[in-house]
């Protein structure tokens, strides 16, 4: 009698060291979440194990050594980067979304800001892009072309010097973080891409690296000549944030 | 007279009053246009890698916010290929998930409306859930297949009339990597396309290395892998890898990892003499085929010898007067 009281005795004792002992249940393979990254049901390589970091850094081996889990449950979700603890998501915004150039006058350039901030934190690097939907242009069809600055040589690919009051059309610069290395200052100026040309969406700001609030200011130009139709002039520009894979 | 000062005052307080006022509103209105005018949007998590059965279901679960004006929402599912080589993407818009698409089956959204493209109304502050089912067909070849969750927002416009000039809007994308495999553990192939380091440099110069790897199979890697550079005399440098994705069919730039910052690979020691053989090992995923490529550069101090130089041929100019000063005297 004594004897069982013992054994009863022990064996509560060492029953909550036992489930101490044991290893990680199937908890664990069930579902594995950090503030930014997200295994469902993984299969983990034990050769490499999960590294026991507060925020769950796996950066080693990821590998199937549990096939049958994988076929009873058919997938495998990672969510985020695996090598960035940050939870930041990734975030486009931008001022003055309308621009308004106001009343024009023939050979008077008119120019207007925008301020675009990238956050891409969480997600390593990031491109905007942005294209036009079409020319300047009135209800009736009448349009303000893309500017060829002064020499005549930019386009949606590469900048030029656009200073003369004798240049005429609408353009853009763009200054401050991440932006393409041919808007060496303020004076040099590229067309939008334009959809109803089939032109190809292109870079105004991009990194390869994590960044936080990359701000840079977009500077939208328009210069009419004296013989240009009056009218409202107007369009849409689509600018797209996608982070990097 | 106290009367004429009690007039004075409540003159002033008046005046101040209405000042106060009209401050007060035009702050108002100066905020309230300012709002109007900013567009805002967010999304987590930025990228999504699914590994799928061909005929399973999955649901992946993106949360947007939009942090400007109220505005019209709607998301679009449309598939993508690697630009250039740093990991962006560019958008095939022509193939956009539709009804009409090849990949009409493969996705649906379940919240909060239910067709990709449908507007719906988001509130400035708003947060959403945006809840979407992946079933790729059972007859769906075992390959990779990439594509960008688009959050587009049309603002509202203030007053209803569009000024001279260009109405911007905005979209923001997250990436899904979609892997089909019927065993879960499909092979994986990858490719050290460059590994480069200057033959010779400086002793004051770093040692800067750059690497490319190709991604030629069907599916998805991170590069597990390091950077060894072991000197002829002094101790063993390691760097490591950024566990960047490359997908199937393209070449991506790999920079280091040090404390979670991406940087240059580059070694951290100031003065370098002597040979330094550096060896690039890379696994996929941390498993299959260990490739590896090593490249030897010499250190030699040629402008700390230049400065010597210098030194030497400023110091005889600056002697060899004295000295025929002493002579002719």
């Amino acid at each position: 009698m004594a004897s069982s009281k013992v054994l009863f005795f022990l064996t509560a004792l060492l029953l909550p060291f036992s489930f101490y002992l044991s290893p990680p249940s199937a908890h664990a393979q069930a579902k594995i979440t950090s503030p930014n990254y997200i295994i469902q049901m993984p299969n983990l390589n034990s050769g490499a194990g999960i590294p026991s970091s507060a925020g769950y850094k796996l950066d080693t081996t990821i590998g199937q050594t549990a096939p049958g889990l994988y076929s009873s449950t058919g997938y495998l979700v990672r969510s985020g980067f695996q090598y960035i603890h940050s939870i930041i998501p990734f975030s486009f915004s931008m001022s003055n979304f309308l621009i308004n150039f106001g009343t024009l006058m023939p050979g008077t350039p008119v120019t207007r800001t925008s301020t675009l901030v990238v956050s891409a934190g969480g997600a390593g690097g990031y491109r905007v892009t942005a294209r036009e939907a079409s020319y300047l242009q009135t209800s009736t069809g009448k349009t303000i072309p893309d500017s060829t600055c002064d020499a005549g040589t930019c386009s949606e690919t590469a900048a030029g010097v656009w200073s003369l009051a004798t240049t005429y059309g609408f353009g853009y610069n763009m200054s401050g973080n991440d932006i393409p290395s041919d808007f060496i200052d303020g004076t040099y100026f590229r067309q939008f891409a334009n959809a109803a040309l089939s032109e190809g969406d292109q870079s105004v700001m991009s990194s390869v690296n994590v960044g936080r609030d990359r701000t840079a200011t977009i500077t939208y130009k328009v210069n009419v000549s004296a013989v240009q139709a009056a009218g409202s002039y107007q369009n849409r520009i689509l600018f797209t944030a996608i982070p990097s894979f | 007279m106290n009367k004429l000062l009690k007039f004075k005052n409540k003159k002033i307080k008046g005046n101040f009053f209405v000042f106060l006022i009209t401050l007060i509103s035009l702050f108002v209105i100066y905020n309230s246009v300012a709002e109007a005018q900013t567009l805002g949007l967010s999304i987590t998590p930025p990228i999504a890698e699914i590994m799928i059965i061909p005929g399973k279901i999955v649901t992946q679960t993106f949360t947007i916010t939009n942090d400007g004006n109220d505005g019209m929402a709607s998301i679009y599912i449309i598939p993508f290929k690697a630009q250039g080589e740093s990991g962006n993407v560019t958008l095939d818009e022509k193939n956009a998930v539709t009804a009409a698409s090849p990949y009409a089956s493969w996705f649906s959204i379940i919240s909060p409306v239910s067709t990709f493209g449908e507007k719906f109304y988001m509130a400035g502050g708003q947060r959403q859930e945006i809840t979407v089912k992946i079933t790729p067909p059972e007859s769906a070849a075992e390959k990779d297949y990439y594509f960008t969750l688009l959050y587009e927002l049309d603002n509202n416009i203030p007053g209803g009339t569009f000024p001279m000039g260009p109405t911007n809007q905005a979209r923001i994308g997250a990436n899904l990597i979609l892997s089909l495999s019927r065993d879960g553990n499909p092979a994986k192939t990858a490719e050290i396309v460059e590994f480069k380091a200057p033959k010779i440099i400086d002793s004051l110069e770093k040692l800067t290395f750059d690497i490319r790897i190709g991604n030629f199979g069907s599916y998805v890697f991170k590069p597990d892998g390091e950077i060894t550079i072991k000197p002829t005399l002094g101790s063993v440098e390691t760097l490591s890898l950024t566990p960047l994705n490359i997908i199937s069919d393209s070449v991506r730039n790999i920079p280091c990892l040090k404390d979670e910052n991406i940087i240059t690979c580059q070694s951290s020691r100031r003065v370098l003499v002597g040979v330094y053989k550096s060896t690039l090992e890379i696994t996929p995923d941390g498993g299959g085929e260990t490739q590896s490529k090593t490249v030897t550069t010499v250190a030699f101090p040629f402008s700390i010898i230049f400065g010597l130089l210098l030194i030497f041929i400023t110091y005889r100019i600056i002697k060899k007067p004295q000295k025929v000063g002493k002579e002719s005297s």
